[in-house]
């Protein structure tokens, strides 16, 4: 442990460095060693602030710990470490720096202490993630990656003019809670929202996200959205809206997880409803809430990542997640459908599974706060994610019609950080104290009582009833390739149709305009060239003679103009 | 795939009778109804699914729709 | 030994600079003017931190006492300035070696003469800003000159000949201006030593002599510094040097002429008679703003890197005197502090190109194709140096940038704060032609494929390159330390 040294330095430095190391197992190891390094370091360090910087008139503080920093930058590490472990014999210098980079970033962005450094890791693990969904090196990809890029980059300047706004108004950076009603606040809101993928603020996570690299959308699956959570917990604890927010969220994703077909799409789907939990969590702002919404967070970027592992390590073996083309591959790769079904019961909640005992934490803070209709949305909600990620994804890629599909069991490293993955996920539900202990709140909450396991199986059980009556009676809709209308369609599909509209009524005007502009603007550039280009007078080599004459001329207005 | 079923059917109407045998802590009164959580989960999956179902008739697209 | 430090910053160089010439051609050389560069850093240092601790520094030569005597006077802003002249110093001479082995045209027997020019010209340069007597810049400025124009003349480029006797025509004009000034201010307060001509000068200031001296000391000083529309000598001059010379002159000889035109119209004419009488910055303004326009879109268009850096230093420069021009302590501290950013920044930049030249034996757009593949150290540099250049945050550009946009808004200046942004984006398409073609076209016919540079030439490029990073993010020198010098210089400060 060194006194003070920022974890997020060691990942971030270590991603440039990581480069130096001869491809293959020698920098894997180098690799590996990073997050442990960074969480051996984070564990060492006593809560408190440290490393101040003075940038202009600002003191940044670049590194608090607290409670709520510690946790989340705690899994932080362990995601990183299980993507590295995961994508241990991917060759792409591409990937693995932003592997680095992009979790680093997100580790600084939860110990940032100011709103400045904030921002600045915010804007890194944008720009470094993006990587990972152009990694995949296709047009599409390209373009999915645009689209997210231009989401990330939109929350922080949203973020920077309402740091700006706050800081004109009070004087200070230093991020603690904030509030709606704070100069800049809701600025700074809204960036933290889109980041959390807020109903309508939402789609560049289902967009982008499926079009990532297999190893890709593991990682971006961790970060970005948990980091919004913690700001979100930070800044807005107790926000009123967030609750109805939250609700909002964990219900109309279910709705469209049912019809998708790319089941890492799904995922992306139910990892948005996930959120919604957290945001209400951190709505309700009580110290249960919180812990809530901290403890769900931990727990999802675990049973998250153990998911799109498993779906990635299908797109790797059988070259595709679309559930259509899917079915029966439980038969090749048995290790990864127990892994996947394992982390489906933790994202359903069952008795045992890391869910049941971090869920139950919003549900009953909600409760106590007398939410009854959040409650009842909440507990449709989780039938929902039991239906769509518990039960559609295992049956659609492993089980259902046998598709044919013949190909190998996932690689070694896959199944071991799916091991590590699941072993987490089964270890925080048997053991939730150990989770409950670095909770940012001391909570007495006991999961495991009668009324909770036996109501819980219940919602379970009946909802797995549910779907095996729709699908006996044909009623389940079968999983179609299919593109599905999300708020996207908004800006993917009007905002060109209606710019074509426009465009072309006023298309023949705009023509003339254009070409008025055009003949200008190659006036200008030609006018600039003339003068400035490489022959032009300003940029040639002058005769001795007029230069001296220049100088002469202007000693001459000076004397005049002094002289006045 | 007709054992797991009735399987299932059996294991839902054990727990669905455990209801019977012990006392529910329950902050709102819905709670303790009987079977609440059980039937609860039930219809919200039919219903999710048969919304889904005409959700579909709206939203659903060809695959190249946004043609990339 | 420490209170001679003042005189001994001069007098290392000078003396060193004869014994380097008298040396057998070899190793020892180079080594001798290493040493001696060192020194000099050691010594700027010591000084600044003397300066900081105990306030302004007042040596006189041969135990002399001012006004009689020569004064060597050393306040915040020359210490500040001695630093930064004495650093390029050194690191370019660590760079030097391989170039001047390899690279200029000097039979093996001639070369020693170089670094005895080049000590030369740091003594002119150091003396210059060290000295607190105005016929003593006069002195050091013809030192420094003289000894430029013969460093620039020995670039490869048969061209460097015509640039050096150009620049040797405007640099005497320059020089001669400045003479008659000075020689117009002692004829008027019979003194040359700066406080006191400061002290005497009021007195007959609504003087036809004294505003001559001050039109003659505006344009010779502006000749030397390279405002625009008097920059013509530069271009030529940076571009055909060799690549070690212009990194040295690039970061150092302007920066010594700002300092003489803040030392002259600060401290000597006063900031209330420079600006309020004489209405300076009415002239310098415009000059500034012109030349950070057209200089920025010249650069543009240029093929030859190492020309467009040239234009690009010449609307720096600009940034420099819009600085000096907002006449506050920020716009100051804006241009002070861009004096120290301007010489990392085009210190890091002029030496990448001379890692690349030195592999491939041309700067030319066409001929850098596809270089960032087979130089990546080489053109990691230049790419930082490039993002200072464009003022990204968390490199020294933007510190300076920054304090000159808020310079301009406490001034209620919004178009000019809206042209410095404007103008970096100018920067940002010069510089990313140059990454685009590094990096994403392929190599053309021909060119043989050689590798990095060697490390006695990435080194020095590299601690610069870091240095650029390192003061974006630890501000207390280019930006704390300059504050201080334009409160000094203002007369506000402590």
């Amino acid at each position: 442990m060194i006194d003070g040294l920022n974890p997020a330095l060691i990942l971030i430095g270590g991603s440039l460095l990581a480069l130096l190391a001869p491809q293959g197992r020698a920098r894997n190891l180098f690799m590996l060693a990073l997050p442990v390094l960074g969480a051996l370091q984070l564990w060492g360090l006593p809560y408190g602030e440290y490393a101040r910087i003075e940038l202009f008139d600002l003191t940044l503080t670049t590194l608090r710990l607290d409670g709520l920093s510690f946790a989340f930058a705690l899994v932080f590490h362990i995601a990183a470490l299980l993507a590295i472990i995961y994508a241990w014999r991917l060759d792409d210098p591409v990937q693995q720096v932003a592997g680095l980079l992009y979790p680093g970033a997100a580790v600084g962005a939860v110990l940032a202490g100011d709103l400045v450094t904030l921002f600045i890791c915010w804007e890194l693990a944008a720009v470094s993630s993006v990587f990972l969904i152009w990694a995949r090196r296709t047009q599409r990809a390209y373009h999915a990656g645009m689209r997210y890029l231009l989401a990330q980059i939109g929350s922080g300047v949203l973020l920077l003019a309402g740091v700006i706004v706050h800081l004109r108004a009070t004087g200070s950076i230093t991020f603690e809670h904030l509030g709606l009603d704070s100069p800049g606040g809701w600025l700074i809101f809204i960036a933290f929202g889109i980041k959390a993928a807020f109903p309508l603020l939402h789609n560049w996570l289902q967009d982008a996200y499926p079009e990532a690299t297999v190893t890709g959308t593991v990682l971006l699956s961790a970060f970005t959205t948990k980091m919004a959570i913690y700001a979100l917990a930070r800044g807005f604890a107790g926000t009123e809206s967030l609750i109805t927010i939250g609700t909002l969220m964990a219900m109309f994703p279910i709705f469209y997880a049912v019809i998708e077909n790319d089941l890492r799409r799904v995922l992306a789907y139910s990892m948005n409803n996930q959120l919604g939990f957290m945001v209400v969590g951190v709505g309700i702002g009580t110290p249960l809430g919180l812990d809530g919404a901290v403890a769900h967070a931990f727990a999802d970027i675990l049973f998250k990542a153990l998911l799109f592992m498993s779906m990635g390590a299908v797109l790797l073996r059988a070259g595709t997640v679309n559930g259509s083309e899917l079915g029966g591959l439980y038969k090749s790769m048995p290790l990864t459908a127990g892994l996947c079904m394992v982390g489906a019961a933790s994202i359903s909640a069952f008795p045992l599974f890391s869910a049941f005992v971090t869920k139950s934490l919003i549900l009953e803070a909600a409760a106590r706060e007398g939410h009854w209709v959040s409650f009842l949305f909440l507990l449709f909600a989780s039938a929902g994610v039991f239906h769509h990620a518990g039960i559609k994804i295992p049956f659609f890629a492993f089980f259902a019609h046998d598709s044919g599909i013949r190909c190998e069991e996932a690689p070694r490293n896959m199944l071991v950080a799916m091991g590590l993955a699941a072993a987490l996920c089964v270890g925080i539900g048997v053991f939730p104290e150990a989770l409950y202990a670095i909770l940012p709140y001391p909570i007495a909450f006991d999961p495991y009582t009668t009324t909770h396991v036996v109501t819980q199986l219940q919602l379970l059980a009946w909802s797995a009833l549910a779907f095996s009556v729709l699908v006996r009676t044909g009623i389940y809709p079968p999983e179609l390739r299919s593109v599905n209308l999300d708020f996207d369609w908004g800006y993917r599909k009007l905002m060109p149709v209606v710019a074509t509209g426009v465009w072309g009524a006023v298309s023949r005007g705009w023509e003339a305009f254009n070409t008025a502009v055009e003949h200008l603007v190659k006036r200008l550039i030609a006018g600039l060239a003339r003068h400035h280009g490489q022959y032009g007078v300003l940029a040639t080599t002058w005769p001795t003679g007029s230069m001296v004459l220049w100088a002469v001329v202007l000693l001459g207005a000076c004397l005049i103009f002094y002289y006045l | 795939m007709d054992q797991f079923f009735y399987g299932l059917v059996g294991i839902c109407i054990v727990l669905l009778l455990g209801d019977l045998l012990y006392h529910k802590h329950a902050t709102f009164s819905f709670e303790s109804w009987f079977g609440f959580f059980a039937w609860y989960g039930f219809i919200c999956c039919v219903a999710l699914v048969l919304l889904a179902k005409q959700m579909r008739k709206v939203v659903k697209r060809d695959e190249d729709y946004y043609g990339d | 030994m420490t209170e001679h430090l003042p005189v001994l910053q001069v007098v290392v160089p000078l003396i060193a600079a004869p014994l380097c010439a008298l040396l057998r051609p070899g190793r020892a050389v180079w080594l001798l003017a290493m040493v001696t560069c060192a020194l000099c850093l050691l010594i700027a240092a010591l000084l600044l931190d003397r300066v900081l601790a105990q306030g302004v520094i007042s040596y006189a030569m041969g135990g002399w006492p001012a006004p009689w005597g020569i004064e060597y006077r050393v306040d915040a802003a020359n210490a500040y300035m001695l630093l930064i002249v004495a650093a390029i110093g050194a690191v370019v001479m660590a760079f030097a070696r391989t170039v001047v082995e390899q690279r200029i045209r000097l039979p093996a027997s001639k070369q020693p003469w170089f670094y005895a020019t080049y000590l030369l010209c740091l003594t002119g340069l150091l003396g210059m800003i060290v000295t607190g007597d105005a016929f003593n810049v006069f002195v050091f400025l013809e030192i420094s000159s003289l000894s430029s124009y013969v460093l620039i003349s020995i670039g490869r480029d048969r061209r460097a000949l015509t640039a050096a006797y150009q620049y040797l025509i405007m640099g005497t004009i320059g020089a001669t201006f400045i003479l008659i000034g000075i020689g117009f201010l002692y004829v008027m307060t019979g003194t040359l030593n700066m406080a006191d001509l400061a002290a005497r000068l009021p007195a007959v200031a609504d003087t036809r002599t004294v505003r001559a001296a001050f039109a003659f000391l505006t344009i010779g000083i502006s000749l030397k510094l390279a405002l625009f529309p008097l920059h013509l000598w530069l271009p030529n001059a940076y571009a055909y040097a060799p690549s070690a010379v212009t990194a040295f002159l690039a970061a150092t000889a302007t920066k010594v002429a700002i300092y003489v035109l803040l030392r002259f119209f600060f401290t000597i004419f006063g900031a209330q008679f420079s600006f309020g009488t004489m209405r300076l910055d009415a002239i310098l303004l415009p000059l500034a703003l012109a030349g950070i326009f057209s200089a920025s879109v010249v650069a543009i268009f240029q093929t030859n890197v190492k020309r467009m850096l040239a234009y690009s230093s010449v609307a720096q420069i600009g940034y420099m005197i819009l600085g000096i021009s907002l006449v506050s302590v920020t716009g100051l501290t804006a241009a002070i502090s861009h004096l120290f950013n301007h010489a990392l920044m085009k210190g890091t930049l002029f030496m990448a190109l001379g890692c690349v030249s030195f592999r491939i034996g041309a700067v030319s757009l066409d001929r850098m194709a596809g270089v960032g593949r087979i130089m990546p150290w080489t053109m990691g540099a230049f790419v930082i140096g490039g993002l200072s250049l464009i003022g990204v945050p968390m490199t020294a550009g933007f510190v300076s940038k920054w304090y000159l946009i808020l310079g301009a808004l406490e001034r209620g200046w919004w178009p000019v704060a809206l042209l410095v942004l404007f103008t970096s984006l100018l920067a940002v398409v010069y510089i990313w032609r140059v990454v685009e073609t590094a990096y994403f076209q392929p190599a053309p016919e021909g060119r043989a494929t050689t590798g990095e540079a060697p490390l006695a030439l990435l080194v020095p490029t590299w601690t610069l390159a870091l240095a650029n990073l390192y003061f974006g993010l630890d501000t207390s020198l280019n930006a704390g330390v300059a504050r201080r010098a334009a409160e000094a210089l203002l007369g506000v400060g402590p």
